[in-house]
């Protein structure tokens, strides 16, 4: 399949994805509750300022089409070079936010997307790939000075600001909230520290992580989705993953029922997830992100 | 390996490109919706000079452009003026009114409908009268020079105030350092009383150059300058401000990761702002990242010295009991050369860790390595005897081996060593100083050889860090 969603949905075991990410989901999520939230309200509050809308709409050469065909080049990229989603999803949203100042052409649509990508992980891994490999990954066709030069373009006319919300943030909050939440009022009054997933539930557990993480990488290539803001992708994607998964697990045999009680672990927050002012929103984004997978399930 | 090149192949198919880019093109478009302050310097920061200048003028524009100036052909047009025009303005004092006519053009430019584009064009005004612009700023010397950057002391022409202005250079293999970007993204968010502010960052063609506001000393310039003895009245007040800053940061997710006496700068009002984030990074992914090789040895908490990589805000919390001791002491806490000095040197004032004191521990690899001698933890009393009761408690709750016992910067302000600061203290706004309160004031430092306050003018002996 185009995506390779389709694999995500029979392998049971993630496949080419960073290695890192280890397991946050049991982690000290418990006692960093309040700088989580805190960090939380602030990331939810800067979104709108980290908008691109409409960032094709004046752009002569570039359409919804190669901005797709950028971004999923970018995803496997950053698959490539195992550095975080957080990356990936920065990359897409300097792009974005650059090509509301700035109209490029076709041809230099990619150099913009790999130096997008090279910022990001300056901001966000402790090594970031090479120039060098960058542009041996866009054929060489494209120079060092090029590359530089657009660099500080991009910051300059970005004015620096590069602490963007992203799905990845987001998506990694929602689920290990939930998790912890779930843990707590399971293990009330006993022995919290003590309560460990099991190997199984554990694998579910990445695997519903996987999934979830997969849907938003559609998202992000889909020009559609640039509207919303990320927390509202983010929570459709992680219904949309639960929706799912629970009937792929249906139906296939039955030595996946204790998956399927790992997964309702998640099901705890279903109801708060959705506040009401942002409810219909996130239910018009859910059907569009369920529309736009099964549109890349069949392909 | 293979869906990437598919990617790969079918980008370059729906991208047909000629085997060298027409570099007039690629400008070109870029320049298309460029702003006026930019017109100078993107040809320049593109590096390219190959490019034709356009014959006309622009047509509105009344005076003739300089023969060096390079015109574009834009699809979207801008009423510009010239730099004569610009130069005039900036040569004026600050407090000048722009002229009428100035105002009228501003408002006449093309209405945009989307919100970035008009911050844009506001940030273009503002380059207009001198900011975003190096000829705004005189330099005065050096102040120090690192292998990224070099830090000169200056005077903005705005505003006749101060300026330290790092210098940052981009002819690296690497295009611009990270520490740089990291640095300027995460000052921009920051707005506190207690941080360096970020007045401007200018580009030009080779540099990057940070506008901080400048500060005269720092603590360890300070504790130097005072021969090591400082108030104790002061210490609580410094420490209260460093405390401040960093609760601003962490609230934010933002660790500082290089705490440290040469990074806490101090004005002559006794103001001390945190600087240098070249290391910090915003907490906003589970970390596994970073080498373990991010604080200076001294002030580095023992968790990361064995190798722990899960990396939060009691990171920075350990530091700032080491510069409570050395700021009460007047000599550093645990001045240690090597990992394994530093992590004796620990061991034998706060005393060897147990399971109690510090869980998972017994099976830490790394620690059993080492083989280091059973030791009782020490009085901190006998140690700081200068420090009252509650500081010695805010002390020993600073430098615990459980991260997670260690106190927080928000825990640590509500500590009752500082009741004596007064409740006020607590509900100022983020960007006012402690210094606005009646109730605070600097005492005179005994040891200190003449005033309070540092001589102006010791930028030689300056140590101001640069990453």
């Amino acid at each position: 399949s185009d995506s390779g969603f389709e694999e995500e949905l029979q392998s049971p075991s993630p496949r080419g994805l960073p290695a890192e990410q280890p397991d946050r989901l049991t982690a000290d999520c418990h006692q960093e509750l309040s700088y989580d939230e805190s960090c939380f309200t602030i990331q939810k509050n800067n979104q709108l300022k980290f908008l691109a809308l409409g960032c094709l709409s004046r752009q002569p050469q570039i359409t919804p089409e190669a901005r797709c065909k950028l971004v999923s080049w970018l995803i496997a990229l950053y698959k490539h070079f195992s550095v975080s989603f957080e990356s990936c999803c920065l990359a897409v949203n300097i792009m974005d936010r650059f090509l509301v100042t700035t109209s490029v052409a076709a041809d230099c649509f990619q150099l913009l997307g790999v130096t997008a990508l090279l910022i990001a992980t300056k901001h966000v891994e402790v090594c970031s790939p090479r120039i060098k490999q960058l542009l041996s990954l866009c054929c060489n066709s494209f120079s060092r000075e090029q590359m530089c030069n657009l660099e500080c373009l991009i910051l300059v006319r970005l004015n620096f600001r590069l602490a963007a919300p992203t799905l990845a943030f987001f998506l990694d909050y929602f689920i290990s909230k939930e998790l912890s939440c779930k843990m707590i009022s399971d293990h009330e009054g006993s022995d919290y520290k003590g309560f460990k997933l099991t190997e199984d539930q554990l694998s579910t557990m990445k695997r519903f992580k996987c999934f979830a993480r997969r849907v938003c990488e559609l998202s992000l290539a889909d020009y559609a989705f640039n509207r919303y803001q990320p927390s509202v992708i983010v929570q459709s994607a992680i219904s949309l993953t639960k929706d799912l998964l629970r009937t792929h697990l249906k139906q296939s045999s039955l030595q996946h029922t204790n998956a399927l009680e790992t997964l309702d672990l998640l099901s705890i927050g279903d109801h708060e997830l959705h506040d009401s002012d942002s409810h219909s929103l996130t239910l018009q984004c859910t059907e569009e992100l369920r529309l736009l997978v099964s549109l890349n399930q069949e392909s | 390996m293979n869906k990437m090149k598919n990617f790969k192949r079918r980008f370059s198919l729906s991208v047909p490109r000629t085997e060298t880019i027409e570099e007039n093109e690629f400008t070109e478009q870029i320049n298309q919706l460029n702003i006026r302050r930019n017109e100078d310097m993107v040809p320049n920061s593109l590096g390219l000079h190959t490019l034709h200048p356009e014959a006309s003028p622009v047509g509105s524009d009344p005076q003739a452009p300089s023969p060096t100036q390079l015109h574009y052909r834009n699809k979207v047009q801008h009423r510009r003026f010239s730099m004569e025009d610009v130069s005039k303005r900036m040569s004026l004092p600050m407090d000048i009114r722009l002229p009428p006519e100035f105002l009228k053009k501003l408002q006449m430019e093309s209405p945009e409908p989307c919100k970035p584009l008009s911050r844009m064009s506001r940030r273009a005004s503002l380059s207009d009268i001198g900011f975003g612009k190096l000829e705004t700023y005189v330099k005065l010397g050096k102040l120090g020079e690192g292998t990224y950057a070099t830090v000169f002391k200056g005077r903005s022409k705005l505003t006749e105030n101060l300026v330290a202005l790092k210098e940052i250079r981009l002819e690296h293999e690497e295009g611009a350092p990270c520490t740089a970007i990291r640095e300027v993204s995460l000052l921009k968010n920051l707005k506190h009383a207690n941080i360096v502010t970020l007045h401007d960052i200018i580009h030009t063609d080779r540099c990057l150059t940070l506008v901080f506001e400048y500060l005269d000393s720092d603590l360890k310039q300070y504790l130097d300058n005072c021969g090591n003895l400082m108030s104790i009245h002061n210490v609580k007040i410094f420490m209260f401000q460093l405390l401040r800053g960093l609760s601003y940061c962490h609230k934010r997710k933002i660790l500082h990761r290089d705490l440290k006496p040469q990074n806490l700068l101090i004005n002559e009002k006794g103001e001390l702002k945190l600087a240098d984030f070249g290391l910090a990074r915003a907490k906003s992914v589970p970390t596994k990242t970073y080498s373990n090789e991010v604080v200076t040895l001294w002030y580095r908490p023992p968790d990361v010295l064995l190798g722990s990589t899960e990396y939060s805000t009691p990171i920075d919390m350990w530091g700032v009991g080491c510069i409570l001791y050395e700021m009460a002491t007047g000599r550093p806490m645990f001045p240690g050369s090597t990992v394994k000095e530093e992590l004796h040197l620990v061991f034998r004032l706060m005393g060897s860790p147990s399971e109690e004191t510090w869980p998972g521990i017994t099976a830490n690899e790394e620690f059993k390595s080492y083989m280091f001698p059973q030791y009782k933890a020490q009085a901190l009393i006998n140690h700081v005897p200068r420090l009252d009761t509650e500081g010695i408690d805010l002390l020993s709750a600073l430098l615990l081996y459980d991260t997670k016992k260690r106190s927080s910067a928000e825990a640590s302000l509500r500590h009752a060593y500082f009741l004596s600061l007064g409740e006020n203290i607590h509900s100022l706004p983020d960007t006012s100083s402690v210094f606005s309160l009646k109730e605070v004031q600097l005492q005179k430092d005994p040891g200190h050889r003449s005033s309070v306050f540092q001589p102006p003018g010791r930028g030689k002996n300056r140590r101001q860090s640069i990453f």
